[in-house]
């Protein structure tokens, strides 16, 4: 057999290169393909805009929120399961007046360690985010609002989620 | 002597044997062929597009309000689903867990949460997939 010909066939360094390219490339288009498309914030924004339809029309407050029993999955057509057991989202909701004094005690729902990592991820004096990607995403507004005898206040809300999806398994019964 | 045989001798000019240094370029095009194949394959693959979908569909639920017919365009996830043999039950609602789940393989699926508390009717027409939003409840296929 030819030497330098036998040299490039059987070459262990030249094996080792190609498996050491292919596994690179395999592993990386792995990560990439089987990475998850975030839309946590997409969806706290959408949980948010969902609950204002819900409980302010035509810029007035509705009836029965300041009610304790005021039930706002089933009012806002939320999945109480999804909300309160399953702990993916959090919603709460704090109504003031105009000197922002609380007019009732907030309504929360879902889970309660959300509003904390909603917290460590606003921005500090320099603009900057903790990156931290298995926290919630968080979604915080306060708009004004006409409740009562036409009396002005405020309406904020701070939606959560960190709903991330699942692969299913071939067997897995769905 | 055969014509197999032949060639295993053809010498170039400089009178070395051309065989190694063919299987040896052979060799390195199976191997980077098979690369490319495999990238290819994994971006355009079933994993991708059930993902994409559940989430998109999961969303869109969330976003309507009830009595609210979404048609959207499927022809890329039925067509993925026909490379893997999958013809049928693509996309499926679970009312109970309130999951989203697109299957367009035979090794799983995808499954995808929404909160809404709706009653979620899917239906197949041509290349577009009907979403039907209605109040919990409500009968189906009013």
């Amino acid at each position: 057999m030819n030497k330098r010909g036998g040299e490039k066939l059987l070459s262990v360094w030249w094996f080792f290169v190609l498996t050491v390219v292919g596994v690179g490339i395999v592993v990386s288009v792995l990560m990439f393909y089987s990475a998850e498309e975030d839309t946590r914030s997409l969806e706290s924004e959408i949980l948010y805009n969902k609950i204002v339809d819900c409980v302010v029309d035509n810029g007035v407050l509705i009836q029965g929120i300041s009610n304790k029993e005021f039930d706002l999955t089933k009012t806002c057509n939320l999945n109480e399961k999804v909300i309160n057991e399953e702990k993916l989202f959090y919603i709460k909701i704090n109504i003031l007046d105009e000197n922002g004094k609380s007019l009732r005690e907030p309504i929360v729902g879902g889970s309660g360690g959300f509003p904390t990592q909603c917290e460590i991820q606003k921005p500090d004096e320099n603009g900057k985010t903790t990156g931290a990607k298995h926290y919630a995403k968080c979604f915080e507004r306060t708009i004004n609002i006409l409740y009562g005898d036409g009396k002005n206040g405020k309406l904020g809300i701070l939606t959560a989620s960190n709903n991330l999806g699942r692969k299913i398994g071939a067997t897995e019964n769905v | 002597m055969g014509e197999g045989r032949k060639f295993l001798l053809i010498k170039d000019k400089r009178g070395e044997d051309i065989f190694p240094n063919v299987i040896f370029i052979v060799i390195n095009i199976l191997f980077f062929s098979m690369l490319m194949l495999f990238v290819f394959k994994a971006s355009t693959g079933a994993m991708v597009y059930e993902q994409a979908y559940s989430k998109q569909i999961a969303l869109l639920i969330d976003y309507s309000k009830p009595k609210t017919d979404i048609k959207i365009d499927f022809s890329k996830a039925i067509a993925v689903a026909k490379d893997n043999k999958k013809t049928s039950d693509l996309v499926k609602i679970d009312d109970v867990n309130k999951e989203v789940i697109v299957t367009l393989s035979s090794q799983g699926g995808y499954a995808f949460k929404y909160f809404s508390d709706y009653n979620v009717e899917t239906e197949m027409v041509d290349n577009f997939l009907v979403i039907r939003v209605k109040e919990k409840g409500e009968v189906k296929n009013e």
